[in-house]
């Protein structure tokens, strides 16, 4: 897998924003958020049943990094949640206060050290779910971005998946 | 807000089968006050360790990171731990992240059990799909 770079541009916008929310750096506020997100990709047909757990995962992970790592759970600090949706395609944007991160605390999959390594691996399952993922400013901004995949791109899929190809 | 999980602890003469009580979704705020109840059980010496996941129906990258920890600290302690119970969506995740390799996986508490035995198999269980 690639290595996470921060970009120098800002993401491309996508469709329509359906909304922005601004949440306190507060952990316990982050689930119902999920929950909404997740509600609104469901009734717009944008999520199958079997990748509620990839998004839920990869939309806890950014916000747990904007409100530990980013906002160190400073409850002055806030995060800043919009949601965009296209016809094929949604998209989240994050953005915290916090400093950003270095590309170099982010383990290498490849590596030995990466077995014991008890983070980094939140990077990976982004990795594996989204189509874009797209850090900018200083890190402290986030753009996933998720398209619908077609019919013959599922089946392909699940053929993969049953002749352990997917890796 | 979510509740309090709690952990189930059964002792099955020499192994220590432990599984999650009120909770099902496991993530960073959740897993905080279980995960330092279970890296105080996995410290003891030679524990033989059953890790269920029966009630689980999803896990974050923050109890991927706890579990690698408390791997960390059986190993360290001459131990084994076993996992068990994964639905399938959370075992796509642990393939993604290579856990899979790292852990002793059972379709059930019963046939992990039988692998601390001696009766059970003990193949690992990603191939089971």
């Amino acid at each position: 897998m690639e290595k996470i770079k921060i970009q120098t541009k800002s993401p491309s916008q996508y469709g329509e924003k359906i909304f922005t929310r601004q949440l306190d750096s507060d952990l316990s506020l982050k689930n119902s958020l999920i929950e909404e997100i997740l509600s609104i990709l469901k009734a717009r047909s944008l999520l199958e049943k079997e990748e509620e757990t990839w998004a839920r995962l990869c939309l806890d992970e950014v916000l747990v990094n904007a409100i530990v790592h980013g906002n160190k759970e400073d409850k002055a600090k806030k995060v800043d949640v919009s949601l965009f949706v296209e016809n094929r395609l949604w998209a989240v944007r994050i953005e915290d206060e916090g400093e950003g991160f270095s590309e170099e605390i982010v383990p290498d999959s490849e590596c030995d050290e990466y077995w014991d390594s008890e983070h980094g691996r939140g990077i990976m399952l982004l990795q594996s779910y989204m189509d874009e993922i797209w850090y900018y400013d200083r890190g402290n901004r986030v753009q996933l971005a998720k398209k619908k995949k077609s019919k013959w791109e599922k089946i392909f899929k699940k053929i993969l998946f049953f002749f352990h190809l997917k890796d | 807000m979510d509740k309090q999980g709690k952990l189930k602890i059964v002792q099955d003469n020499d192994i220590t089968l432990i599984s999650f009580l009120d909770v099902s979704l496991l993530d960073e705020t959740s897993i905080q006050p279980l995960g330092k109840q279970l890296e105080e059980i996995s410290a003891k010496e030679n524990i033989k360790l059953i890790l269920s996941f029966r009630n689980i129906e999803y896990a974050s990258s923050a109890v991927l990171g706890r579990l690698v920890k408390i791997y960390k600290i059986v190993k360290a302690n001459k131990g084994t731990i076993k996992l068990c119970n994964i639905k399938s969506n959370i075992l796509s995740v642990f393939k993604v992240t290579k856990l899979d390799k790292m852990f002793e996986i059972h379709p059930d508490e019963d046939k992990a059990l039988k692998s601390f035995k001696g009766s059970g198999s003990g193949f690992k269980f990603f191939w089971q799909k």
